[in-house]
């Protein structure tokens, strides 16, 4: 599974499979600290005419994240006039997580979240945080899931969870995929998150 | 059939078959959105005053020569498409090349064409040939294409089942 930190999406261009054509540029990722969900992105105007897009592009509507690219299947997917395009019902409630410390279900200090991780290819999700962790020099990596308890101050790692916490971002790859990640629990319940 | 390539006929004369006379040479070509038929020639001119011959009066594509069908003449641009084309912003040739899960496989250096059809066949570039059947669009940014196909790279996770354990 490929990882990178949510800030490395930044500045990728957003590009149609159906136009080859490149139409935004990522400008910030738009991720629910709640659900521990990857909810879209904010987009800036390409070239001269830079600039805040009017409305985000919905993970849902991403067909792949690439080291070089952001792909959507058709152009209607990022507009910049009229009503926001479909899938972005829940952006408004998106809470942010940056700054918040995790706690294990056994009340140690893990660290604070100074990254959301997102596993990217063909379905493209948040898989976990990356922690400045307590009475460390390096960081630490904490899967994300549902059954965090989230305060909005602190979130609570899962018994379960304990033992996918990595300090290497490619050790945390390799062990995540067999984790149940907070995406893969909400698609039953919403349905809506990239279906294939 | 017989092929040719885009840096190979670049100004290659094209001549009216009825006539005798040049309608121009070959500067370019307008592809269709997919970027794997050649849809016109362009053969004169440059921004509003260019001018495409459409592949259908092609009445042979030869080694020495375009040859236009009797009675064919030359048409400005257009459509938007066209435009893109003869201003050089969509060109097959120098084209970066982006696969579907959003990585960059290098640049278009020339491409292969059936001149009988017009087909394009594939687009040589400075990572290998790219068949024209992974062309997926072709726009100012990139030629999009789908992945290769399996033996090419991909292996179980392609297929989704594991090798079939020996028999003792």
């Amino acid at each position: 599974m490929n990882l990178v930190r949510a800030s490395e999406l930044i500045g990728l261009p957003v590009v149609s499979i159906a136009s080859g054509e490149a139409l935004a540029d990522v400008r910030d990722v738009v991720y629910d600290g709640e659900s521990h969900r990857l909810v879209g992105f904010t987009l800036n105007k390409r070239g001269l005419l830079a600039g805040r897009m009017k409305h985000p592009l919905a993970a849902g509507s991403v067909a792949a994240i690439g080291a070089d690219a952001v792909m959507i299947d058709t152009d209607s997917a990022v507009t910049d006039s009229g009503d926001a395009p479909t899938g972005l019902d829940d952006l408004g409630s998106a809470r942010p997580v940056l700054g918040n410390r995790v706690l294990s279900a056994d009340g140690s200090d893990l660290g604070e979240v100074v990254a959301v991780i997102v596993a990217t290819g063909d379905r493209p999700r948040a898989v976990g945080y990356e922690l400045k962790a307590h009475g460390r020099a390096d960081t630490a990596f904490v899967p994300s899931s549902k059954r965090m308890a989230v305060s909005g101050e602190n979130l609570v790692l899962p018994a379960e969870a304990t033992a996918f916490v990595h300090y290497d971002l490619a050790g945390f790859g390799a062990a995540i995929g067999s984790y149940p990640s907070s995406e893969q629990e909400n698609e039953d319940v919403d349905g809506h998150i990239h279906q294939r | 059939m017989s092929m040719d390539t885009f840096t190979n006929v670049e100004r290659r004369p094209v001549i009216a078959a009825d006539s005798a006379e040049s309608i121009g040479s070959v500067q370019g070509f307008v592809l269709d959105v997919g970027g794997r038929q050649i849809e016109a020639i362009h053969v004169d001119g440059r921004g509003k005053r260019a001018n495409l011959l459409p592949w259908a009066s092609v009445s042979a594509f030869g080694a020495d020569a375009v040859m236009a069908a009797p009675g064919a003449t030359a048409s400005t641009v257009e459509l938007d498409h066209q435009k893109a084309a003869v201003s050089g912003d969509v060109s097959l040739i120098g084209a970066r090349v982006l696969s579907v899960d959003g990585r960059e496989r290098g640049t278009v250096t020339d491409a292969e064409f059936d001149t009988a059809t017009g087909a394009i066949l594939r687009a040589i570039t400075d990572e290998g040939p790219v068949e024209a059947n992974r062309f997926r669009s072709l726009g100012s940014y990139a030629l999009v294409v789908s992945d290769p196909g399996p033996g090419e790279q991909r292996t179980t996770e392609q297929t989704g089942r594991e090798p079939a354990p020996e028999r003792r």
